[in-house]
């Protein structure tokens, strides 16, 4: 990967809660940048701050201090380069599955037979191009969250960030989603930064991986990572969990609750 | 999640007998005991009335016209409230300031029960339609106004969260995400508006008017015809269920999904 300018840049980013006697740290002095192509996840016990963290990339909220910055510029507010795939799936029940995916692009104002030819593209990529005329209601958990998933992908923004995407599906759905994930960013060569509680999803799925602390949150530790790559070239797409996979993910499980027991 | 479950063949025949043994009971109380059908007509009586006034009319005026009258007052007030209440409901809902301007007023008036300025509106309007409407036009507003600040406040903050990042401008908010987002509930409250205004409707007649539905009830207690008063109350108990049916076919086909995500 080459180095060139990051398209983010936290520097000394810090928020706090509420005010005076009661205000809360939920992020302290954080440094990061993320390079084009990179799959960042970050893990953390709840209430480190990472959803905060998105939050502050996505630009729904202000850090109280220091600046975060998308291509160079201080981010201000959301805009469509920096796509949000939340937790619940947010998608509009008033409309079909196929204008939840073009809401994007329709409303930026792109043509209507190219919003077409977008949704049949990315509806395609998630295996749902037959089901593209059904309200929204009548998909499964999973379905719905694959749905919101190409709903972000039709604007090609710049950046996807998930919060907890998987949080809510069973196990099984949760492998396919994640083996589905990673070959679209893959294939349509985006950056995604993630956030996670399941430690396994970090390691098979990110290029780097962040450990926050709980409250005040910052980043303890960082590790680069090519199992993603490995599942790539494998025919099941799993992860191969070898002597140092298994170091690595205990480690971060110490991390975790040594940092839970202190508090 | 709320599903929408049609009713079974048996709770459907349950109502029906439930009626049915209300009709027979008032037949047999009214054919064999010694009621005066002053005060309780039997519902023979009461369908012979009934087809004299479909033939006929009453007070020189006809079936038709009765109805038509009530509707059409209905009609105008219940748009008007409409088309005012849903914009500053919303308004209020989403502007803070500009709920500090009008909600005190609205929950000034609420409470009031119509008819206690019902006589200052005759006062100013006369004894006309302008006054009947003007009385059904405030009974409709509140309920519809109040519905829409309620659902502007439970617009999930994710779908407005969701639509930004996909790229909606301020104004795509407001109409491609938190006026659908209302759709259901502005509709719940259109309907209790609808019943409201009905109610009020029927009172208004009573008090000062010379045709309505309402109006023949009330000018036939004068003349003691508990017939027409039948034939009118039950008139009024199966159109107000029309309505009603009528509103929740249209919410159906308008906000499909509705209680379901």
């Amino acid at each position: 990967m080459t180095k060139e300018t990051p398209l983010i840049e936290l520097n000394h980013v810090s928020m706090d809660y509420g005010q005076g006697a009661e205000s809360v740290l939920a992020l302290d002095d954080i440094d990061l940048e993320i390079q084009k192509n990179e799959f960042l996840c970050i893990l953390g016990p709840s209430g480190c701050g990472k959803s905060t963290l998105l939050k502050i990339i996505a630009g729904y909220q202000q850090p109280t201090e220091g600046e975060a910055t998308f291509q160079g510029k201080v981010i201000k507010g959301p805009d469509w380069h920096r796509g949000v795939v939340f937790q619940s799936p947010t998608l509009y029940p008033w409309l079909s599955v196929k204008d939840n995916v073009g809401f994007g692009p329709k409303v930026r104002g792109v043509k209507k037979d190219k919003i077409d030819q977008i949704t049949d593209q990315f509806l395609d990529q998630i295996g749902l191009l037959k089901d593209k005329d059904k309200a929204v209601f009548d998909l499964s958990g999973g379905m719905r969250q694959r749905v919101a998933l190409a709903r972000v992908l039709a604007n090609e923004p710049e950046m996807i960030l998930m919060d907890e995407p998987l949080g809510a599906l069973d196990a099984l759905t949760r492998l396919n989603m994640q083996k589905l994930i990673r070959d679209l960013w893959h294939k349509n060569k985006n950056t995604v930064m993630m956030i996670t509680h399941d430690v396994d999803e970090a390691l098979s799925l990110g290029t780097r991986v962040i450990v926050m602390s709980k409250q005040p949150g910052t980043i303890i530790k960082t590790y680069d990572l090519d199992y993603t790559y490995q599942a790539l070239e494998k025919d099941n797409h799993r992860v191969k969990v070898d002597e140092q996979y298994l170091e690595i993910k205990n480690d971060i499980l110490d991390l975790i609750n040594a940092d839970l027991n202190e508090a | 999640m709320n599903v929408k479950q049609s009713k079974n063949p048996f709770e459907v025949t349950l109502t029906l007998m439930t009626w049915l043994i209300v009709i027979v009971l008032w037949f047999i109380f009214t054919n064999v005991g010694e009621m005066s059908s002053l005060l309780l007509p039997s519902p023979q009586v009461v369908w012979q009335t009934f087809m004299n006034i479909v033939q006929n009319g009453y007070g020189n005026v006809s079936l038709w016209q009765h109805l038509s009258d009530s509707f059409v007052r209905l009609f105008w007030a219940v748009s008007l409230a409409f088309i005012t209440a849903v914009p500053l409901g919303l308004m209020s809902g989403y502007f803070s300031k500009f709920k500090a301007i009008v909600d005190s007023i609205v929950q000034f008036y609420r409470p009031i029960p119509p008819l206690a300025y019902y006589a200052l509106l005759i006062l100013w309007m006369g004894i006309d339609d302008g006054s009947k409407v003007t009385l059904l036009y405030l009974a409709a507003f509140a309920p519809i106004y109040i519905a829409c600040v309620a659902a502007v406040n439970s617009v999930s903050q994710d779908y407005i969260l969701s639509s930004k990042s996909l790229g909606a401008s301020q104004k795509d908010v407001f109409t491609k995400v938190v006026l659908p987002a209302c759709m259901p509930d502005i509709f719940t409250g259109l309907r209790t508006a609808m019943g409201f205004a009905y109610t009020t409707l029927v009172a208004a007649e009573m008090t000062a008017a010379t045709s309505g539905i309402g109006w023949m009830v009330i000018d036939a207690s004068r003349y003691l015809r508990s017939d027409v008063m039948f034939v009118g109350i039950i008139i009024m108990g199966i159109t107000g269920i029309i309505m009603d049916g009528g509103l929740l076919l249209l919410e159906n086909k308008l906000v499909f999904w509705k209680g379901k995500d």
